[in-house]
């Protein structure tokens, strides 16, 4: 067998086991859930009735979707509103009032939120299958240090 | 995506441990010849 099929296979092998990890063991699911509760604690922060959050879970991803309000003060918060761009995309100032984007943007994992649930997002499965073939070529590299083929030193000259 | 990984940290330890034994599959050079598998060689041909 050459050398480029087995490490074709190692590789097949490595993200197999990502996808276990992923969907069967049920982790991808457990980690959205995980996000999910910390976005909903920091929405409840803002104690404004009627906003609702949940993850993007078709397919699962580190997104949020939110509803409930178009006010951009409140999703926003007083960057937007004082200055007047509304696309919450104004540098924020330490006296700034935060928003619900803010809130849930700060939830350690999150990669993003949106108030329309349309458009494209980066699936869960696709990162994890990314950082698991990163790690799995990190081992090669390890690998290929220790067991790469060596000449025999025949001599010191 | 640093939450990712800690959180996959598992997985990720399973597929660097994958990858070391890739290499070993792949890159190890097969053992060297001894002189008595040598002689045995010669004696069935």
């Amino acid at each position: 067998m050459s050398r480029g099929v087995k490490i074709l296979i190692g590789l097949a092998v490595a993200l197999l086991a990502g996808w276990i990890s992923h969907g069967p063991l049920g982790r991808g699911a457990a980690y959205v859930d995980i996000l999910e509760a910390g976005a909903k604690a920091g929405v409840a922060r803002t104690e404004l009735p009627g906003i609702t959050v949940q993850m993007n879970r078709e397919p699962l991803a580190r997104v949020a979707v939110l509803s409930g309000t178009d006010d951009p003060f409140l999703r926003c918060g007083s960057a937007s509103f004082i200055r007047g761009n509304r696309d919450c995309s104004m540098p924020r100032r330490p006296s700034d009032v935060p928003g619900i984007n803010d809130r849930v943007a700060a939830v350690p994992g999150m990669s993003g939120l949106r108030w329309e649930p349309r458009g494209r997002v980066v699936p869960l499965l696709a990162e994890t299958l990314g950082l698991t073939a990163l790690a799995w070529l990190v081992g090669l590299g390890l690998g290929w240090l220790i067991f790469r083929p060596r000449r025999k030193r025949e001599g010191y000259l | 995506m640093l939450n990712l990984a800690s959180y996959n940290l598992p997985i990720l330890g399973v597929a660097l441990v994958i990858g070391v034994l890739t290499a070993r599959w792949a890159f190890r050079r097969p053992p060297a010849p001894t002189a008595d598998s040598r002689a045995e060689d010669s004696s069935q041909t």
